[in-house]
């Protein structure tokens, strides 16, 4: 068995492998002094991270939740008890459909433009990273699409599939961060079956 | 969902949404601003929670939506100075070893600070909010490897800036 990468030793660590993956790695362990020293080294920065970020948390000082909580602004909101609320019941599915029965029909007029409709979007995806500027609603469906086509991508360049399935782990690891669970595994069958063959 | 079902989470979670702001925003008042305004928030959208997410996985979500959105809106005039934070000390320590942890800690929080958002976004939530890489994913939205890869990444940052300062060594294994 080959040498335990970075990776798959920080998932050992914190117990994010299966029994049966855990058994080998912990032979080759036994038998590997490279990745002995490698193993403790990964341990020692998990128990420095640890201890470091508890004294962080022991030196922050919490607000008290009554601060938190009675604030003018918040206060009518706990207290706001409507009575109509089986009103909102019945009116909030008839409204959602009259919607999507408007969307749907836009859908059909506007199907030549292709137009991506957004529904539901609650989490913000920025598209600078490293800015925090444009920050723009997505949901699953774009997210889906989204690595569907990078994944596309990947597999029509000949080179970077290449590099992918022949060349060294830490190069996919770039990659991974793209890839669904069902793709990694994909590209994780690909590469056992080309190194058995 | 009622009512007192909130409150109750709202009471369970606080602190950790706070430390989460804190985190993020590197300001008191901006987050305890920012914690007060999430719970706002949790509470007038109350009707949009969709019962198949996990209600605290939409609070996690609605909470790093509102501290995005702030610290766009609000760029920290006056950003905690981490070096003059308390400096939580252990008493039957040595100088030496109070020293040294000094040392760990402020660089720690300088390396948190340079590992990309996304890195930083789920460092912040394993370690400073106890979270499981899997309920990271579904916060996040995102694959459970892309989780792992971005841990990955921010644990191999950490130890190379801990390697380069030399300051594994001296801490032995247990
Ligand atoms: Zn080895």
């Amino acid at each position: 068995m080959k040498c335990i990468t970075d990776k798959k030793l920080l998932d050992y660590l914190n117990g994010e492998v299966k029994s049966k993956q855990k058994g080998k790695i912990a032979r080759h362990i036994n038998k590997c002094e490279t990745c002995q020293r490698r193993l403790n080294e990964w341990k020692n920065v998990l128990n420095i991270t640890e201890d470091l970020v508890q004294t962080d948390k022991d030196s922050i000082k919490f607000p008290q939740f009554d601060t938190i909580i009675n604030k003018p602004q918040i206060e009518p909101f706990i207290s706001e008890e409507s009575s109509f609320s089986w009103l909102k019941y019945w009116l909030k599915p008839a409204i959602a459909t009259a919607a999507v029965a408007v969307l749907v029909l836009f859908a059909i007029i506007f199907v030549p433009l292709k137009e991506k409709v957004s529904v539901n979007p609650d989490y913000v995806v920025f598209e600078n990273e490293y800015k925090y500027t444009e920050a723009h609603l997505i949901d699953d469906e774009y997210i889906i699409a989204f690595e569907q086509s990078m994944l596309k991508e990947i597999y029509q360049d000949e080179e970077l599939r290449n590099k992918i399935l022949y060349g060294t782990w830490e190069y996919l690891y770039d990659i991974i961060d793209l890839l669904s669970d069902e793709d990694i595994k994909f590209f994780e069958n690909e590469i056992n079956k080309t190194k058995t063959t | 969902m009622e009512r007192s079902e909130l409150n109750l989470l709202i009471q369970k979670n606080y602190k950790k949404i706070f430390l989460l702001s804190v985190k993020m925003l590197k300001n008191y008042e901006d987050a305890e601003d920012a914690t007060q305004e999430i719970f706002m928030k949790v509470y007038q959208n109350i009707d949009k929670f969709k019962q198949e997410s996990k209600l605290f996985t939409w609070l996690y979500r609605i909470a790093l939506n509102h501290i995005y959105n702030f610290s766009n809106k609000k760029r920290n005039v006056k950003n905690l100075n981490e070096k003059n934070q308390n400096f939580y000390i252990r008493t039957n320590e040595t100088p030496e070893k109070v020293l040294y942890e000094k040392e760990l800690y402020n660089k720690l929080n300088e390396i948190i600070e340079e590992l990309s958002p996304k890195q930083k976004e789920v460092f912040l939530l394993r370690y400073y909010n106890g979270l499981k890489f899997d309920e990271i994913a579904k916060i996040l939205k995102k694959s459970l490897g892309t989780i792992k890869s971005n841990y990955f990444f921010a644990m191999q940052k950490i130890k190379k800036e801990l390697e380069k300062e030399q300051l594994l060594e001296t801490k032995e294994v247990s």
